[in-house]
């Protein structure tokens, strides 16, 4: 919480920028935890569903533990946290990206205006490379003293040149259907 | 002769947090001369010929919590523990809230301890057993 | 009394008004994935209900949805955050554990361990909070002229070139759950009023008739609202309901002796004494 606590203070305290950006669009990653499953078994493994809401521009993996958000400059990705049993609790801790990343993205994290709810978010200098950004999501369930980490990545990715309207990302039949 | 009802109420959530039982579970029955009533160390009273029924109660609503499995200790003296069970595969499927038992009438008085197993959930270490409880037959 | 099975609903719902359609828009997850729901973080949902014990134990199971838009503000935000300014000049007045140290601890752990300052507590801003371009989710603004929006009262409100509101589409509330599940009497829904401020307030909670086994298929119908600048010009809110399917499913083991796999008796006892019966 060390780091989250720092950028909750930077956050509220001074704006790194003097004049705001207009953001094109913000972007929200909303991850839903089953906390019980998670602790029950162990691992992350199958109790993180995540979700964007980002899928008219091509973002895949939506329910699963590996989500493929697509990004644009100048956009900002939000990550938020859900319990499936709404009275657990859960922390967002860590969006780990590799420093090699860093030229990409700004992230940080801040917390919701005088609540304790913490929210991670990152906003994209410049065009996401071809393969996009790979990242681990890592959070703080119930009181247990370690962190969890999701086994399986997921990545932002950059918008795809061609997005005609018979392409693959709207249609919903073929996608999320398992 | 009145039935006894015990209650085993479990913070799941901070019972799988910690991996153990201890200060998570609460147990508590209707017999008025029962002792370590709402800890982990209930002592029920009871009499031969009479029936208990075993019901778990999770604190949070939308967390599950079933009886495992209660299996009575062959000596009263084991130390006390608590902690997950890794052998998931040796409990009876499916789990049940509700478990009922009859003190046969034959039985000598004394104080029985009794190793509790809670099952939240389905996963690996999601099986979680406390040996603290007892019961007590008085004739 | 067992687990309470909790149904989230999940849906992008600039997305689903947009295309008119829920489908490839909406995912469900519940709580009873351990016991046997399947489809879970899919568009179909099957629920699943062990009730071997409701014979015995005759309290009633219970199915909870809740309706969430992604986007929107998380619903673990506490009400405080939608205080008005007078409600919020009573909040920061000193805590009663700095006011009277002698009796409350001023210093507390949260569920994390992380130590918690009562006299000072961080989490509680000095001044009122500031629009914040990166926190869209907030409803306290970033700047996106044009688009029609509402603030967090809930209410539509006509947007200026450079006007820092937020578009913000509240969360989605269910309307009508109906279908087979109800017509065989199996599950018996209604809308309730809740402390929470999402959804407007309302959540639906069904209690379930457990005799009547087998797999039955329910509808719900889900209201988007959303505002809009129709060809004058004005805005006007508007909100558009679609349906989804879901299922459930009620099955039921035997009942067993799980006291010991073998033999009768669940008490150790000397043997010079007749064994009697469990």
């Amino acid at each position: 919480m060390a780091r989250a606590a720092q950028s909750v203070a930077a956050a509220t305290k001074s704006k790194p920028t003097s004049t705001p950006e207009p953001v094109k669009q913000a972007t929200n990653v909303m991850a839903m935890l089953d906390v019980v499953g998670a602790l029950g078994s162990g691992t992350l493994g199958e109790s993180l569903y995540l979700f964007d809401n980002n899928r008219r521009a091509g973002s895949t993996g939506h329910g699963t533990s590996s989500l493929t958000t697509v990004a644009q400059q100048g956009d900002v990705v939000v990550w938020t946290t859900m319990t499936l049993e709404c009275e657990a609790f859960a922390r967002l801790e860590l969006v780990e990206i590799d420093v090699a990343y860093a030229e990409y993205v700004h992230l940080d994290a801040a917390a919701f205006s005088e609540t304790p709810e913490v929210y991670w978010f990152a906003n994209i200098l410049k065009p996401l490379p071809e393969t996009g950004i790979p990242y681990h999501l890592s959070y703080r369930l119930g009181s247990a003293p370690q962190a969890y980490r999701a086994p399986v990545e997921s990545r932002l990715i950059p918008a795809s040149g061609t997005s005609t309207p018979g392409e693959a990302p709207l249609e919903p039949n073929q996608e999320d259907a398992q | 002769m009145q039935p006894i009802n015990i209650i085993v109420a479990v913070d799941s959530i901070a019972a799988l947090s910690k991996g153990t039982l201890e200060e998570n579970v609460y147990l508590t029955d209707d017999n008025p001369l029962s002792q370590g009533k709402a800890t982990a160390t209930l002592t029920t009273v009871c009499a031969p010929g009479q029936w208990l029924h075993w019901k778990a109660i999770a604190v949070d609503v939308q967390s599950p919590a079933v009886i495992a499995g209660i299996d009575f200790l062959p000596h009263d003296d084991a130390p006390e523990e608590s902690g997950v069970d890794p052998n998931v595969w040796r409990y009876v499927v499916p789990r049940w809230r509700l478990w009922t038992g009859l003190i046969p009438l034959c039985t000598p008085a004394g104080r029985y301890r009794y190793r509790l197993a809670l099952q939240m959930g389905s996963g690996a270490q999601s099986v979680i057993s406390i040996n603290s409880p007892s019961i007590e037959v008085r004739r | 009394m067992g687990q309470q099975l909790g149904i989230v609903v999940l849906i992008d719902i600039p997305a689903a008004v947009d295309s008119n359609t829920l489908e490839g828009n909406i995912w469900l997850v519940d709580n009873g994935g351990w016991d046997g729901s399947t489809g879970e973080g899919s568009p179909n949902l099957v629920s699943a209900l062990d009730v071997t014990d409701a014979q015995m134990d005759p309290g009633n199971a219970v199915l909870n949805w809740i309706p969430i838009g992604i986007g929107t503000i998380p619903v673990n935000v506490p009400q405080t955050f939608f205080l008005n300014d007078d409600d919020r000049r009573v909040l920061r007045q000193r805590p009663l554990p700095a006011l009277h140290s002698g009796l409350f601890p001023v210093r507390i752990r949260n569920i994390l361990g992380d130590e918690v300052n009562i006299k000072h507590p961080e989490h509680l801003g000095r001044e009122t909070p500031r629009a914040d371009p990166q926190m869209p989710l907030s409803a306290l603004g970033y700047l996106d002229p044009g688009t029609a929006r509402f603030r967090r009262t809930g209410e539509s409100h006509v947007a200026q070139p450079g006007d820092q509101d937020v578009v913000y589409y509240p969360d989605p509330v269910i309307t009508r759950i109906h279908g087979e599940a109800l017509e065989a009497g199996v599950i018996y829904p209604a809308q309730y009023g809740s402390p929470e401020l999402f959804s407007r307030g309302l959540y639906w909670s069904a209690s379930v008739d457990a005799s009547l086994l087998g797999l039955y298929r329910y509808t719900v119908d889900i209201a988007l609202h959303y505002s809009r600048r129709n060809a004058a010009g004005k805005v006007i809110d508007d909100r558009v309901i679609l349906s989804h399917d879901a299922w459930i499913k009620i099955s039921t083991g035997a009942p067993r002796n799980g006291f010991s796999a073998d033999g009768l008796i669940p008490i150790p006892i000397p043997s010079d004494i007749g064994a009697g019966e469990a």
